[in-house]
Order: C-alpha cells, then sequence, then structure tokens
C-alpha cells in the first residue's frame, strides 16, 4: 500500500525501486552514445536497483528481457532510454502491463531523437544521455499508478464531403452496418468527378460509373446525405463528437418532380458553377440531370424575387407546389462517434499567372472547363469553331519555388488528363493536332505508362518545355517555349490552350482543420497521423482523411483511400467503447477556496462549480495543465504531469552538462514531434540544449522557470505547437508577465524565449534552439549569487506553502 | 564544342555559394527562361543551357556564352523555380573579368567608364552641357532637401537631353528644394554588367559620399537603372544602409500630383501607351508612371508585354556596345508592339528607352512620338 500526499509525494509506502533500460537501437544510439559508460553511470543513481542495455529493446527478446527484470529484482518503476516517446511509449507501457505493473509506472529518455542523431560528438552524445536518463530517474520517482476510464462510443459517422473519396467511406460504412451522414456543401453529391468526361487510363464514362454509386447512396437505408450543408461547429471528443451543421434553404421542397418547367420560364441566367462558367443557367436550376438530391434549388443571390422582390414566375408555373420562397437556414446536431474528411480539391486561380493571359481570350480554358467543353460538343468558347490546334500546358502554377501565384508540389494527375484529352480530341476531332507541353512526364500509376505508350503511337506531339507565354492574336493564340530537347525557340499560333492547373485544397479546409483540431501543410492539404504506416488518420482519434484533402490524387487513388479510411473508422468504432486517457487535472480540495479563476481559464470549459466544490470533467478536460500554475492557491495538479513529478525533472537535467544550459519545454504532441522530426532529418542542435516534453507551455509557470534557473539553467525555451491549446498571444502575454517577475532576481528577460511552430517546421525550430543558444552564450552563465538567492526565494516560498498547510 | 568537355566542379560550388546562385540547383529544366528571353527569337541566347552547363561544371563553356544578355530580367521574373538568373550572370560575369576575359564592346565601355565616369566617350566636365544655351538656371547648393541625380544618359545624349531639362523645370515650379551633385559620376551599374566589381563600389561610394554632402534627405533619379542601382546595389556593395532615401521622378511626381501640388491644365488627345522600363517595372514601380499618364491623358492604353512582363528595348546590358544589330532589332519589336495599339505618343521613364526608341521610331518612318512622361506632365502642367 503506497500513501501520498496531496502534492504527489509518497508518505509511506513500498521502497521505490527502478529499472533503467538503455537501447543500442541497432547502432542508431550506441554508435554515437557510449551506452556501457552511460549504463555505469546512472546504475548509482538513487533508487536505481538495476541498469541494463539491449541491442533493440523494442523486438520481442528486448521486452522479454525488461519483463523478467521487473520480476527478477521486485521493480516498480521502470526508465526505458531509447527512441522518442512518440515511437514506443505505448509498446513499452504493454511490456510493464504485462509484467504486472501500473502502465503509467514507466518514464522515456528519448536519448535518439534528441541524443544521438543530432549530436555527432561523441562525448558530448554520451553526456546528454546521462543527463536525460537522470531526470527521467527523477521523475520516475514520483511516478503514480493511473487508470484509464472507458466510455461507451456513439457508432454514427460523419462523412464530410460528397465526392467520390466521401460516396465510397460511406458506402463501405453502411454496408458494415453504420449510420452515416453525408454532409455537403454544394447542391449534389458527385463531386468534380461528376464534371469529368471520360477517366484515364481506362477511357470509361466517369459519370457512368459515378451515378451509380450516387444512387446507391441516396438509396441507402444506413446513408442520410444532407446537401448545401457545412460543418458550423464541433463539441465533444474522439468516439463522442456533436456536430452542429448548417443547411442552407433550397427554396424548393420535396414535392419537386424535377419536371424543370420552372427552369424553362426562370428569366434570369447565371453562369453555370457546374460547367465552369462554359454555359449559362437558371436562377431556379438543377446542377446537372443526374445530380442527387434531384430537387431543384433557388439561387437567391439571382433570383429575382430575392434580390427585386418581382417575378415570381417559377412558383405561378409548378404544378406540385414545390416552391417555398419562405425556407429558412437549418440548424442541425448531429452525435456521432467518428468523422471522416473529404473534402477534395480546388484548382489554383489561373488569372494569377499573368504570362498565360487566362481571363484575357476565351480560348485559353483550364483543364476541368475542357472537360466540360467535352460534355458540350467541343467548341471553341469564342467563336462555337472545331478547335483544331490545341496546346495542352502542364504544370501550370505546379512546381514553383517561392511563389505566391503557384505551388510548390506536382499536381499529380496533369500529366496523364492532358494525354487523355488529347486523345479524346483527337477522337471528336480526327484532323485535330494536340500539342502538349511538358516539363516531366510522369506516368509511374498502373496503366498509365501503357496509356502514354498509346498517345505516342497516335502520334499525339510532345514538346518538352514549359510554356512561358501565351499570348492572344485575334482569333488565335500565339504560345511561347523552348524546345528544350532542340533548345529552340517556339512561337506557334493554337487554336485552343488548355492549363493544367495546379491543385490544392477545397476552399474552406482550413477552417474545417481549426474545428476539428486538425493539421494543415504547408502545401495546403490536411496531415496525416503517418505519412506511410496510419496514411489516413487525422491527427486526432476518431478522425480519418480520404481523398484530395490529403493530396492531389486521381479517382483509383481517392477510392483505396476511401475503402481505407471507412475500414479504419470501423475497427475504431467496432470496439464500442473509447478510453479516455488518466491524464486530466485534479482538484486538491483542502486547498481549494473556489475563487472560479480555472473556471474561465480552461480552454475547454471542462471545469464546473458542483455542490461539492470544484469538478474536472475527465472526459473534456484534455490534460493541457493551464488551470495548475495560475491557481492562486496551489490546489489544482495535473496527473502524470504533478508538480513533483515535473520539478525533479527539471532540476535533474539541469544539474548536469556544462553551461550555458538551455531547458526547452517543448509541448508534447506538435513541438516535441517537430524536434523528433529535426532528429529524424539528422538535423543538428548544440547539445547543451535538453528537452522536457509539457502538455502545454501553459503548464509551465513562474515557479518552474526559477526552479530552473536555480538548479542550473541559464536560458528557458519555451516552445508551443502551432494551433495548440495555449494559444500563441496567451503565451506571449503570460511570458511577459513572467518576465517581469524575473527582473526581481536579476535576470535578465532576453534569457527566456517563447515561440511556436507547426509540425514540419523542423529547419526552423532548429534555427530556434540555435539561435537561441548562441543568444545565451553570449549572456553567459548565471551568476552562483543569483542563483542562491532564487534558492532561497523557492525555499521560503515552500515553507511558507506547509505553513498554510499545517493551518489548515 | 571541345569546351563541354572540359568539367570544373570546383567551379559549381563556388558559384553556387553565393547567396544570389544557391537556387540554380532548383532550376528542372522547363526552358521558360529560354521561352522568354527577348533574345530567343533571334536565335542568340539560351538561359536555360547555360544553368545546365553550370550544373555540370562546364566552365570554359559557360563563360564563353555570357556576352548576349540585355540583363532585362525577363527569365528570372518568369522563373517558377525562384532562380536569380540575372544575378547568377552577373556574378559569372564577374569571374570571367577577373579571369581576364572580357567581351570586347564592354571591355572598351569599361575604359571609357573608368578615364572619364561615363560610357559616352564624353570629357567628365561635359556633364551639364544639357543646360547650355537653354536659360535654364541652377542654383548650386551647399545643402538642400533633394538631390537630383541626373544619369549619364540624361547628361550626355541629345535625345534624352529633354528629360534633365524638363525635371529641373518642374522641381523649380513648384518650389522643390533641390540641387544637383557637385560632381556625379556614373552610378556604376555598367561595371556590374562588365564584371568589374571593384570599380562599381569605388563610384558608389564616390556618389553617396557627394549626396551625404548635401546633406540631402532624398534622391531623385530620371534614370530607372541609376534609381535601382542606387537603391538596391549600393547598400550591398557598400555593405551599409543608406541614410538617403532613393526615390524615381515618377514615383516623386506622381506623389506631388495626389497631393494636389501639381495641378493639370489641359489633357493629351492622341492614344498614350507606356513601355515599362525593365529596372523600374522588375522593382515594381509599375503604377506611378500610370498614375500620371491616367491624369493627363484621355486615350492610354496599355501594349503587350507591360508591367512587371515588360520586354526591353534592346539597350539592356549595354547591348548596343555588344551587337549593335542585334539591339535595333529588338527595339523595332517593341516600336511595332506600340503601333500594333494605335498608339500616336510611346511614353517611357529612361533616357536610354527614349534614345534607342525615338531612333528606331525615325527608321520605322511611321509617326510614332517617343517622349518621357516628365516630358509628357511638363506640357499639361498648370
Amino acid at each position: 500500500m503506497i500513501v501520498w500526499n496531496s502534492r504527489g509525494v509518497m508518505l509511506m509506502g513500498e521502497k521505490i525501486v527502478i529499472g533503467v533500460f538503455i537501447c543500442h537501437c541497432g547502432g542508431n544510439i550506441s554508435d554515437t552514445v557510449d551506452v556501457e559508460r552511460v549504463r555505469e553511470a546512472v546504475s548509482s543513481l538513487e533508487d536505481v536497483k538495476v541498469a541494463k542495455t539491449y541491442i533493440y529493446l523494442c523486438s520481442d527478446p528486448g521486452q522479454e528481457m525488461m519483463k523478467e527484470c521487473i520480476k527478477e529484482y521486485n521493480l516498480n518503476r521502470v526508465v526505458v532510454a531509447a527512441c522518442s516517446p512518440r515511437m514506443h511509449l505505448e509498446t513499452f507501457r504493454q511490456t510493464i502491463e504485462n509484467a504486472g505493473l501500473n502502465r503509467y509506472l514507466i518514464e522515456m529518455a528519448n536519448i535518439r531523437e534528441q541524443c544521438s542523431w543530432v549530436h555527432s560528438d561523441k562525448e558530448e552524445a554520451t553526456l546528454k544521455a546521462i543527463d536525460l536518463i537522470r531526470a527521467a530517474v527523477a521523475r520516475a520517482r514520483f511516478l503514480e499508478p493511473l487508470r484509464p476510464e472507458s466510455i461507451p462510443l456513439n457508432r454514427n459517422v460523419l462523412v464530410v464531403g460528397g465526392g467520390i473519396a466521401g460516396l465510397i467511406t460511406a458506402l463501405e460504412l453502411a454496408d458494415k452496418g453504420y449510420k452515416v451522414y453525408i454532409v455537403e456543401k454544394s447542391p449534389t453529391i458527385g463531386g468534380h468527378m461528376a464534371q469529368l468526361s471520360k477517366t484515364y487510363p481506362t477511357l470509361d464514362c466517369s459519370q457512368c460509373i459515378l451515378t451509380p454509386k450516387m444512387v446507391s447512396a441516396a438509396q441507402h437505408p444506413n446513408i442520410e446525405i444532407l446537401t448545401m450543408t457545412t460543418v458550423e461547429a464541433i463539441e465533444g471528443f474522439p468516439g463522442n463528437y456533436r456536430v452542429l451543421v448548417r443547411k442552407r434553404p433550397r427554396f424548393v421542397n420535396d414535392n419537386c418532380k424535377a419536371c424543370g418547367e420552372c427552369e424553362k420560364v426562370c428569366p434570369v441566367k447565371v453562369p453555370s458553377e457546374f460547367d465552369c462558367g462554359l454555359v449559362m443557367r437558371k436562377a431556379i436550376y438543377k446542377p446537372f440531370p443526374q445530380a442527387i438530391p434531384k430537387t431543384y434549388l433557388i439561387d437567391s443571390e439571382h433570383c429575382l424575387h430575392f434580390t427585386k422582390g418581382v417575378c415570381g414566375l417559377c412558383q405561378k408555373f409548378c404544378k406540385g407546389n414545390a416552391i417555398d420562397f419562405g425556407q429558412k437556414e437549418e440548424l442541425i446536431e448531429l452525435d456521432v462517434g467518428s468523422i471522416i474528411v473529404c473534402t477534395g480539391y480546388d484548382q489554383i486561380d489561373p488569372s494569377k499567372l499573368e504570362e498565360y493571359s487566362y481571363g484575357i481570350h476565351p480560348d485559353i480554358i483550364t483543364n476541368l472547363q475542357f472537360e466540360r467543353l467535352v460534355a458540350h460538343g467541343l467548341r471553341k468558347p469564342s467563336n462555337n469553331g472545331v478547335p483544331r490546334k490545341v496546346a495542352f500546358v502542364l504544370c501550370a502554377g505546379s512546381r514553383m519555388r517561392n511563389s505566391d501565384r503557384g505551388v510548390e508540389h506536382c499536381c499529380n494527375i496533369g500529366c496523364m488528363v492532358a494525354i487523355k484529352q488529347a486523345m479524346l480530341l483527337k477522337m471528336i476531332v480526327p484532323d485535330a493536332e494536340p500539342c502538349i507541353f511538358y516539363t516531366d512526364l510522369r506516368a509511374g500509376d498502373k496503366g498509365c505508362e501503357e496509356f502514354y505508350n498509346k498517345a505516342l503511337e497516335q502520334g499525339i506531339r510532345f514538346i518538352r518545355g514549359r510554356v512561358s507565354r501565351i499570348i492572344p492574336n485575334g482569333e488565335n493564340l500565339i504560345v511561347h517555349a523552348e524546345n528544350t530537347l532542340l533548345g529552340t525557340f517556339m512561337e506557334e499560333e493554337f487554336d485552343l490552350v488548355v492549363l493544367s492547373l495546379g491543385i490544392i485544397s477545397s476552399l474552406g479546409t482550413e477552417e474545417l482543420a481549426k474545428k476539428l483540431h486538425l493539421q494543415i501543410g504547408s502545401n495546403s492539404f490536411l496531415v496525416e497521423r503517418h505519412y506511410k504506416l496510419r496514411p489516413v488518420d487525422g491527427l486526432r482519434e476518431g478522425i480519418f482523411i480520404a481523398g484530395c484533402a490529403l493530396g492531389p490524387k486521381d479517382i483509383r487513388e481517392s477510392t483505396i483511400e476511401a475503402m481505407a479510411a471507412a475500414s479504419r473508422a470501423s475497427s475504431f468504432l467496432g470496439k464500442g467503447e473509447i478510453t479516455v486517457p488518466p491524464e486530466v487535472a485534479k482538484i486538491i480540495h483542502e486547498r481549494c477556496s473556489e475563487c472560479g479563476i480555472c473556471i474561465n481559464i480552461c480552454p475547454v470549459n471542462a471545469i464546473q462549480k458542483t455542490d461539492k466544490g470544484m469538478d474536472v470533467n475527465p472526459i473534456s478536460c484534455i490534460g493541457c495543465g493551464i488551470c495548475v500554475p495560475r491557481c492562486p492557491e496551489n490546489a489544482i495538479d495535473l496527473k502524470n504531469c504533478t508538480e513533483s513529478q515535473l520539478i525533479a525533472q527539471i532540476r535533474a537535467i539541469c544539474a548536469g552538462g556544462r553551461a550555458p544550459r538551455i531547458l526547452a519545454f517543448l509541448e508534447k504532441e506538435i513541438a516535441y514531434g517537430c524536434a523528433d522530426l529535426a532528429g529524424q532529418n539528422r538535423v543538428s542542435y548544440p547539445s547543451n540544449l535538453r528537452i522536457i516534453a509539457i502538455p502545454s507551455t501553459g503548464r509551465i509557470g513562474i515557479r518552474h522557470i526559477l526552479e530552473a534557473f536555480a538548479s542550473g539553467a541559464d536560458g528557458v525555451l519555451l516552445v508551443e505547437g502551432h494551433g495548440a491549446a495555449f494559444g500563441e498571444d496567451a503565451l506571449r502575454q503570460y511570458i511577459s508577465e513572467v518576465k517581469r517577475e524575473l527582473t526581481k532576481y536579476n535576470i535578465e528577460f532576453l534569457r527566456v524565449m517563447t515561440a511556436s511552430t507547426t509540425l514540419p517546421e523542423y529547419n526552423r525550430l532548429q534555427n530556434i534552439f540555435e539561435t537561441f543558444t548562441s543568444r545565451i552564450m553570449r549572456m553567459g552563465p548565471i551568476p552562483n549569487e543569483v542563483r542562491a538567492k532564487i534558492e532561497a526565494a523557492l525555499k521560503r516560498e515552500k515553507l511558507r506553502e506547509r505553513g498554510h498547510e499545517l493551518q489548515r | 564544342m571541345e569546351s563541354l568537355s572540359i568539367v570544373d566542379k570546383t567551379f559549381v560550388n563556388e558559384l553556387l555559394s553565393k547567396e544570389d546562385c544557391k537556387e540554380v540547383r532548383y532550376c528542372i529544366q522547363c526552358g521558360v527562361c529560354t521561352g522568354a528571353c527577348p533574345l530567343s527569337p533571334f536565335g542568340s541566347q539560351n538561359p536555360r543551357r547555360l544553368i545546365a552547363m553550370i550544373r555540370e561544371g562546364l566552365k570554359t563553356a559557360v563563360l564563353e556564352a555570357l556576352d548576349l544578355c540585355l540583363l532585362c530580367g525577363q527569365c528570372q521574373m518568369l522563373c517558377p523555380r525562384g532562380v536569380k538568373l540575372k544575378e547568377v550572370l552577373l556574378n559569372l560575369r564577374q569571374l570571367s573579368f577577373n579571369m581576364g576575359k572580357v567581351n570586347e564592346g564592354l571591355s572598351f565601355v569599361n575604359e571609357l567608364l573608368s578615364e572619364q565616369f561615363n560610357p559616352y566617350m564624353q570629357p567628365p566636365e561635359a556633364r551639364r552641357q544639357w543646360i547650355e544655351g537653354t536659360g535654364i538656371t541652377i542654383e548650386t547648393k551647399e545643402k538642400s532637401r533633394i538631390v537630383y541625380f541626373v544619369g549619364c544618359t540624361a547628361s550626355y545624349m541629345e535625345v534624352s537631353q529633354e528629360i534633365p531639362r524638363t525635371i529641373t523645370k518642374i522641381l523649380t515650379r513648384i518650389n522643390e528644394d533641390w540641387t544637383l551633385l557637385e560632381e556625379e559620376w556614373c552610378c556604376g551599374m555598367p561595371f556590374l554588367f562588365i564584371g568589374n566589381v571593384e570599380k562599381a563600389k569605388e563610384f558608389a561610394a564616390h556618389n553617396v559620399e557627394e549626396i551625404r554632402k548635401k546633406g540631402a534627405e532624398a534622391v531623385i533619379t530620371g534614370c530607372p537603372t541609376c534609381w535601382h542601382t542606387i537603391k538596391y546595389r549600393y547598400p550591398k556593395l557598400l555593405n551599409t544602409t543608406l541614410d538617403f532615401e532613393v526615390v524615381h521622378i515618377t514615383e516623386y511626381l506622381a506623389n506631388k500630383i495626389s497631393q494636389g501640388e501639381i495641378k493639370i491644365k489641359n489633357k493629351i488627345t492622341e492614344r498614350v501607351t507606356f513601355h515599362d522600363p525593365c529596372d523600374l517595372a522588375r522593382y515594381s514601380v509599375i503604377k506611378p508612371p500610370r498614375e500620371i499618364l491616367r491624369r493627363i491623358a484621355e486615350d492610354f492604353v496599355e501594349m503587350q508585354f507591360h508591367g512587371k512582363d515588360t520586354i526591353c528595348c534592346g539597350g539592356g546590358g549595354l547591348m548596343e556596345a555588344i551587337n549593335s544589330k542585334l539591339r535595333s532589332n529588338i527595339t523595332m519589336k517593341r516600336i511595332k508592339l506600340a503601333r500594333g495599339v494605335g498608339a500616336k505618343i510611346l511614353a517611357t521613364s529612361c533616357g536610354g528607352c527614349k534614345y534607342y526608341l525615338s531612333q528606331a521610331a525615325a527608321e520605322d518612318k511611321n509617326r510614332l512620338i517617343v517622349k518621357d512622361v516628365v516630358e509628357l506632365l511638363y506640357d499639361c502642367m498648370e
């Protein structure tokens, strides 16, 4: 029986027995870190009973060895010095659990990503490894057993986006028996695929393979489709999300038989979105004949009834009494356990590529417009003439570096789309002369190289050269380029020019990502949990992503991802319950004065005042720990990142190494993951910088910074994850208060720095590490008398606290 | 093609380590540069191939291919990979110069400049000849708010001398506190074209010293090349920051018009179009000349290749000294584009552009009038 006091200090119980296990990681660690020396050094640390090294701790024999040690030495705390906890903490928690220990009685020291992979000097790396393990052991001495809670989860799924990816994923899940809601922002499901003519490399008709899927989704008893609907807000937690959606009115009710009489009489003409502006539609319309739902809708931005209060012809002519000008926007709540994001793509704005004159001449069109042109008989938009000489301009706005006019990534489909379109052109206009201007022809997917061969066989002209300029010249267009294979300049006239535009995530993805707490990469697409191994998992549990929301891809790949996402969602929901991590805030009631500061400070409203005092909801609490240092009575602690654990770790990590010592507190998901990426990419930084993972920078208060300075640190860096719980502004504001406090102890405020980072910006993070370290180098170490002054102040504070405790 | 077999990898590493050249490694050989180069229709230059040769370390071949370039920056502006081709070429010219390899025409200009502080075979004493016989009096001041930096072309070339005359008249009429430098030297950009960076530094240092003597808040230039050289290249050449502003005359005048200090009395009725000088447009001075023209011209039209995508008049990069025939072919192309939009007046805001364009307009025997924006403005001022 172990008894802990309210501050997490063990009052009585069995003796702490710690085992330290050090991994070679093949040579990933041991080539740089002298693991044997490390083992010797840490064997003598307080409460360490045994220290062992092993070639691969994560392997079966490695784990067996650990389990045997736990039994043999009666270990009750375990420290693993190996890779990042983001990599294998779960593995080792399982190991110790199998050996009969509580899974939270383990601490990892990251001596790979933060040591052997970022430092090349063996001596420095070895010393740092010892320091990191010392800190881990210090923290391990205060670890407490914790038990996760299990909560039943909701088996409904929300699919955002009704394009091909959304439809496939919805059908897969509905067939497995899950209830699926499809939320689609446009008036019909089908997405961009509905706009396409034929698809490469098989040349089957896009609508012929898509519309049956649309019909299946519409008729499926487990699928509910909400068109003209967007996600407004989301609350809850994985397994139990409540999503508020906003459904815009169609102004046509279910009586509509889609007879089309209304459309005939409507006097307003507007460029059709579905046809990319190439033809006109009416203000009351159906995007395309096979649209689902088949109900018409009124475009209230252009309808004369709404804009001028006149007309109403559709209402007069509708025999089914289906027109309802009074329809209102609806807000609907959906309770779901999982969310799949299939929000697809948009193309970049071609008018930014001024040299291509888009918008100046009607016969300069996008490749998506070409698809619609094919559907309408392939005529030149300018004069309805038959286009013969057609230039396909690849990489328009793609593969650009440092440019606000385009994007850096490859559009992935442009090459194949252009080849397909050139073939279609030759099918429709037999004497046509398509000419494809390419930079690098990419045909790696199944059947694509063969497709390219077919195009060569048909005599389609390929010019290797990116088009420099398109110049309208009367009816025709002059294209300037270099034929790079000949090294000659080309100036040639064409009837029609088709731009293979760069692809970005669809409009609104960023906003949705914020609501769902997902990350967006620099290329505008959503970030998956792991590029190779969890390619359709979002960064948040229970949220999955499929299709072009992750990156540009074709229909086949989107379908594969949609099926994968459905499978992942059903694995998640199939368990029927979700485990809530126990790492949440807890109120120390005997100290709490119920002032309510924590209620206002909590970013997720997890703290409430009840008749029994303050109460933390463990499901809502995200364990950020922002409330802890802000409690004036020190009446809150955070499980698994308690004050005792944190302070022990700070003191131990600052005790080693050489001056100047830099202590970096990194938010444990994004910022810490970013540092891991620096390691994975072998981007080195000064070895006197040591990292402590914290749930959010909000967890760190003035006390922790003073502890760091008192025990040897010369600089403290706080790095928050971009978009994480403790906002950048809040962090900056709080730290400016901290800096003011520091001046009382004669500590220059430049010794504390804050930053935030996104996951992929590891180069920037390295830069921050380096600039901060060189700043502290220049400032030199903190004088001992200053440290002593802080130490004395901290002691006084502790005495004062104990006094209060005794009074109570 | 013997030179294509001589490989020197240290040359590549040396070049790529330069601040402005590191992007060379990102080139994907797409050919946008060559397709956009004004010299390409004449089969003269292939920037893409130059980059390919650099990356292969073909030093000898590279140094043989440096002459034909207008240094207009069009390739650099359109490059999707951010390769600064103009800066790469200037670096290569420097390398070539240091090895003693200089084009004959450029070498001659180098000597002229070093001896006479201008590239036009004119004595330095004649720098103020544009004032002679015009009745303009210029007050020489010890100190003044503004220094007007005239530039060599406007000082010496007869066709362009109307520009400084007009500018001084306007400055005097609106009671600006201004003066000329005691001893103005060439801005030094031609030295950078040649690759003689040391001389460019010397000239930069001299001019900055002269400007500081006047205690000026700002330097106004009528010449886009002087403007961009002083504003953007001097700080780098001298490794310093300038304690005065550098303003092109069109920026200055557009501002004065919008503040109502210059009022417009009458308007031009003929169709006007505008030729953007490379050194203004590529450094984003696009609106000011248009703001002036829209105020004074009833019928202002844009021609093809305008704004930041402007095409060189032919005179860029001392092309006249390198290949005069090629230069005039390009100039004629520009005249034809202006005629293509039915313009009667071709406005520009650069002494060099005006010089070549008016020459070509005369050869073309059409009645296209080439004038600087300041001249047009002066005629319309109250």
